[in-house]
């Protein structure tokens, strides 16, 4: 019985996971000065602003969506609050509106989804696109700057070895967990992804849960714009490009389905680990950009279709 | 402190020689003074130096698409192989992304670099990995963009001195009289101001030249043709443009010949691969080779000096290809630039 239980523990771990050993275990091999505490503290860190942001990937997944302005929102929010606060407006007050407005920035995207019923991709692509010229109008093209105090902290000041931010994830994924597993909320976002039409049948509103479901990811990845901020301690409006695709990747990569809104965030978790081990070590190791994107590329295809075997496997 | 003093004295002797006219002259002395430990500019570059042990030395660029990041590449590379170090070059995965040179530096540190060869894509935004650099106690030469604050020391060129001595070959070649048109770079960005200072510095001090018009082409060579194309039609035949840089001079030339006008000096900045053939067939008049390759490779050379023996820099920004170096690319010089010097060839 025991054994049963332990068996059955063994298969909630996602493939990725042992990806994720086997490739310390090799870059540790290749580069003794990989195995390191600090070194493994520089992969959280490095992890932290993507890990947040897809935590708010995930739950969109859930509901068979993809949010492609996830990114632009994350650049939006370094710049608009450094921009307010270069006004005179409070650092905390700029973070809170900063916030705010990407909040407001999903809820659009929800509306334009699920009122206009306009497909997730078609609208967010074109959210994405009006949110970083927003970015390239507050800053006239290029970085802005003004400086505080609150940076260091979040990135500097440490409690229990590890840096605030990285608490700030931690607090992140609890708090996302909580939503997704004990929530209506979270039965709502699974249940739009696995079967809207018995939604409706049981009298729920799946319009309205679609808006939420992007207005929350507006949020965390508003979080993850304050994040990025104190980590570049700059308004930039190009930092975040690319992070929604492989927000995307590391939802895949952690188990959650585009399909059947199965999965969860604790999966997201060892995603992005995977794709920020891959490039803290090519980095570790001196191995140039142009082979990265080819090299991690490849392992994330690798790990996907491992991922679809074990499933399959299982079914049978 | 005296040498700052120093320092300070020659710029005032420099300011007040400007306005008497004879800038460029007092110009050279005053760089001339510092002894680089390399001879030469772009790939004919060399050293005497070697490394006393086989020492890591990193490069950090901005992307791994634009000729320029290449050039800084290839001249730490072979700076390595002249000086006997390891080169370590990175750029980040995503084009100028300083979240990623952040990353990059964070992990070289923990890998155990000796110094950084850095074109920080931001001032402010490469703060917390220099910071980190700095706890560690790596050098870092900051190349073109300096960081927020003063690192071991900068090199690359001084983007106002290149707008002055590029306005100086202008107004020589017009016997000091004739009108300017100026194509400025993005507007905002800083290395393209301090041109555009470097230039009006010079264009200033003769009575006789008129700039008639002072526009953004954005350094691309579309816009150059767009914006000289409505400037000549307003203000019809004029004797320069001044472009501040290569690729919207290029695209000057193009409106020039398409309305027939002859005899304009069109000049750029950079050097790049395009122009120096353009100065061949006569199309531009003179560009100023910015030299990626030996700036890294200059770069390198002071790494190597401190990390054997602790030597420190004359100065914190000693600019590179200077005046002293002899910079300027012509239809005189044009030939032997891109048989010996050109930093954008690949070996």
């Amino acid at each position: 019985m025991q054994k049963a239980i332990r068996k059955e523990r063994l298969k909630q771990i996602p493939p990725v996971a042992y990806l994720l050993i086997l490739l310390i275990l090799v870059f540790s091999i290749i580069e003794p000065s990989y195995f390191s505490f600090s070194n493994f503290r520089n992969v959280l860190i490095q992890a932290t602003p993507l890990m947040i942001l897809a935590f708010g990937q995930t739950c969109v997944v859930l509901t068979q969506g993809t949010d492609l302005s996830l990114g632009a929102q994350v650049s939006f929010t370094t710049v608009f609050i450094v921009w307010l606060a270069q006004r005179g407006v409070p650092m905390g007050l700029a973070m809170l509106a900063g916030v705010l407005a990407v909040v407001l920035v999903g809820a659009v995207n929800g509306i334009v989804v699920a009122k206009g019923n306009v497909p997730p991709f078609i609208a967010t692509y074109g959210m994405q696109n009006i949110v970083n010229s927003i970015s390239l109008m507050l800053t006239a093209g290029s970085s802005i700057y003004i400086f505080s105090p609150g940076y260091l902290v979040v990135t500097e000041v440490k409690i229990l070895g590890f840096p605030v931010m990285v608490w700030i994830a931690a607090a992140m994924f609890v708090l996302v967990w909580v939503v997704l597993n004990k929530t209506k909320f979270g039965t709502n976002i699974h249940a739009l992804g696995g079967n809207r039409e018995a939604m409706v049948l049981a009298g729920l509103h799946p319009a309205k849960c679609q808006i939420q479901t992007f207005a929350f990811a507006g949020f965390i990845a508003g979080i993850a714009g304050i994040v990025t901020l104190c980590r570049v301690e700059s308004g930039q409006p190009t930092v975040a490009a690319g992070w929604e695709f492989q927000a995307v990747a590391a939802t895949l990569l952690g188990g959650t389905s585009l399909r059947e809104g199965k999965g969860n965030v604790t999966g997201t978790i060892f995603g992005v680990l995977l794709i920020q081990v891959i490039k803290n070590g090519l980095n570790v190791c001196g191995v140039g950009a142009i082979y990265q994107n080819a090299i991690i590329g490849t392992i994330v295809l690798a790990a996907i279709v491992l991922d679809a075997a074990v499933r399959l496997r299982e079914k049978e | 402190m005296k040498k700052k003093m120093a320092c300070f004295m020659a710029v005032m002797l420099l300011g007040a020689a400007s306005f008497t006219g004879a800038s460029a002259e007092a110009d050279t002395s005053a760089a001339a003074e510092i002894t680089l430990p390399t001879t030469g500019i772009g790939t004919s570059i060399t050293t005497d130096l070697e490394a006393n042990e086989e020492y890591k030395i990193a490069c950090i660029v901005k992307n791994s698409t634009n000729p320029y990041m290449m050039g800084c590449i290839n001249g730490v590379k072979k700076a390595g192989e002249d000086m006997g170090f390891e080169a370590i070059t990175m750029a980040p995965s995503t084009n100028d992304s300083v979240e990623e040179q952040i990353k990059i530096m964070e992990d070289l540190i923990e890998s155990g670099v000796d110094g950084f060869v850095l074109v920080p894509v931001d001032s402010n935004g490469i703060m917390p990995g220099v910071r980190k650099a700095k706890e560690a106690g790596i050098p870092i030469v900051c190349i073109g963009t300096p960081a927020a604050e003063e690192t071991f020391m900068r090199t690359g060129v001084d983007y106002t001195e290149t707008g002055r001595v590029i306005a100086e070959k202008v107004a020589e070649e017009l016997g000091g009289k004739g009108t300017v048109i100026i194509l400025e770079g993005p507007p905002g960005a800083q290395n393209a101001i301090e041109r555009l200072n470097g230039i009006n510095e010079v264009l200033d001090i003769y009575p006789d030249i008129e700039v008639v018009a002072s526009q953004t082409a954005n350094f691309k060579r579309t816009e150059g043709i767009n914006v000289t194309e409505n400037l000549i039609q307003k203000y019809g035949d004029v004797s320069a443009i001044i472009a501040c840089n290569d690729e919207s001079a290029l695209g000057a030339y193009q409106a020039v010949k398409a309305a027939g006008m002859e005899d304009v000096v069109i000049v750029g900045f950079d050097g790049n691969q395009d122009a120096s053939a353009a100065i061949q067939n006569g199309e531009l008049f003179a560009s100023y080779n910015t030299d990626p390759y030996g700036s890294c490779y200059v770069a390198s050379a002071y790494l190597v000096q401190y990390l054997n023996d602790g030597t420190e820099p004359e100065e914190n920004f000693i600019p590179f290809p200077s005046e002293r170096d002899d910079p300027v690319i012509t239809s005189e010089s044009v030939d032997n630039y891109i048989e010996n010097i050109a930093w954008w060839k690949t070996e």
